[in-house]
């Protein structure tokens, strides 16, 4: 009985393991892919073997008919692995064409071994060689696909990183905060703003709140909106809110805009602001008698 | 142009973009220079559901959508032309411009 395309694989991986994860190694240095620079040649060695035992596990059980999926359970050890792995180089500044490349180096030492096997008459090879690629090829599509997850994960992440740090509610003095706006204010961040600023005010017990628009570059109908609800909710935790930092521009913008801010006190810098705080939480500023 | 023409003009734009995002569901912008270097025009055009009556829509403290109901207009005091061609079913298009 002729040996099927899949069983010839699994003969070669099975009988020369260690054989195949070296010259796969090999392959992977001169591709320029093995980033000896990022990973030594104890960690690339291991990472290939566990790959490699991965996938022939799959190749063994999850194989039929010629057929597969790396969706199926059998595949289950090659996707952990892979996750490990792309997390791993992902986090150390590999690239996806890198990544791929590296997986698809795995083709070479599998076709000079079915090459090597005597007992595959001319026709056949092809169907091998067929079956090497497709395996393969999946295999390195799926790596790509874990990769880009896993690098839309750190962005996702980073995203979230700079949303918190943009929005700093810094106690000024006693029972006065400051929130400094700078850049663009969306939906998502004036929530953001929002939830951060009310929650120091319950920390802080503080009395003033002054908002600095200085860095704000527009201030349309959106944004004047999310900042007056911001001073609404301060309000209606017993703050006041100082909205500082509207320069002349924004001020005939607004006005254009018939945007009104109703009982909410503005000023034109935080400076003004700031004065106007500590007076309301019982400060006075004075310049030293001592010279 | 002075800042303050900068900056009245780059709110106009931002309340009408973010009308075609909200309402449109998104859509092309287009920035044309008249033939004399007099005029900056920004033409935005949505595929959404069209305004049905641009004078209503147009007028203070009308909203749909929970906002304050002051872009449209807002939008058109900060322009120097301004105009809405809409009709149901059939999108939006705003062409503002302000002078260089």
């Amino acid at each position: 009985m002729p040996q099927t395309a899949t069983a010839n694989i699994l003969n070669i991986l099975e009988s020369d393991f260690s054989g195949v994860v070296e010259e796969w190694l090999g392959t992977q240095v001169k591709e320029g892919v093995k980033r000896s620079d990022l990973f030594s040649d104890s960690e690339s060695r291991a990472q290939n073997q566990e790959l490699l035992k991965a996938f022939t596990k799959g190749v063994r059980a999850g194989v039929v008919n010629e057929e597969f999926s790396l969706d199926d359970d059998e595949w289950e050890d090659l996707r952990a692995v892979l996750a490990d792995v792309s997390k791993e180089r992902v986090g150390r500044g590999v690239t996806p064409t890198e990544m791929a490349t590296f997986v698809l180096a795995l083709k070479a030492p599998l076709f000079t071994r079915l090459e090597a096997m005597t007992d595959i008459e001319s026709g056949k090879l092809i169907s091998d060689v067929l079956m090497v690629t497709r395996l393969v090829d999946a295999f390195a599509i799926y790596t790509n696909e874990i990769f880009i997850g896993e690098r839309d994960q750190i962005i996702e992440r980073q995203r979230q990183e700079m949303l918190e740090l943009s929005t700093p509610v810094v106690e000024l003095w006693d029972r006065v905060l400051t929130l400094p706006l700078i850049g663009t204010l969306d939906s998502a961040r004036a929530q953001e703003v929002m939830e951060n600023l009310l929650e120091t005010i319950l920390e802080r017990q503080a009395e003033v709140v002054i908002m600095d628009i200085t860095g704000v570059g527009t201030v349309d109908t959106q944004v004047a909106q999310h900042l007056l609800r911001a001073a609404a909710a301060v309000r209606l935790m017993g703050a006041e809110c100082i909205i500082s930092g509207i320069s002349p521009m924004i001020a005939q913008t607004m006005v254009q805009l018939g945007i009104d801010v109703g009982t909410v006190s503005t000023r034109s810098s935080i400076r003004t602001a700031l004065a106007d705080a500590l007076q309301k939480v019982g400060y006075v500023i004075k310049t030293s008698e001592v010279s | 142009m002075s800042a303050v023409r900068i900056t009245r003009f780059a709110t106009a734009v931002s309340e009408i973009t973010r009308n075609a995002i909200v309402h449109g569901g998104g859509g092309k912008i287009s920035i044309y220079l008249d033939g004399r270097n007099e005029y900056l025009r920004v033409e935005c055009r949505d595929e959404g559901p069209g305004i049905e009556n641009v004078t209503l829509a147009m007028s203070e403290g009308y909203t749909t959508a929970g906002g304050l109901g002051k872009g449209l207009g807002g939008a058109k005091r900060l322009s120097h032309g301004f105009e809405v061609h809409s009709a149901p079913g059939k999108g939006t298009t705003v062409s503002m411009s302000v002078k260089l």
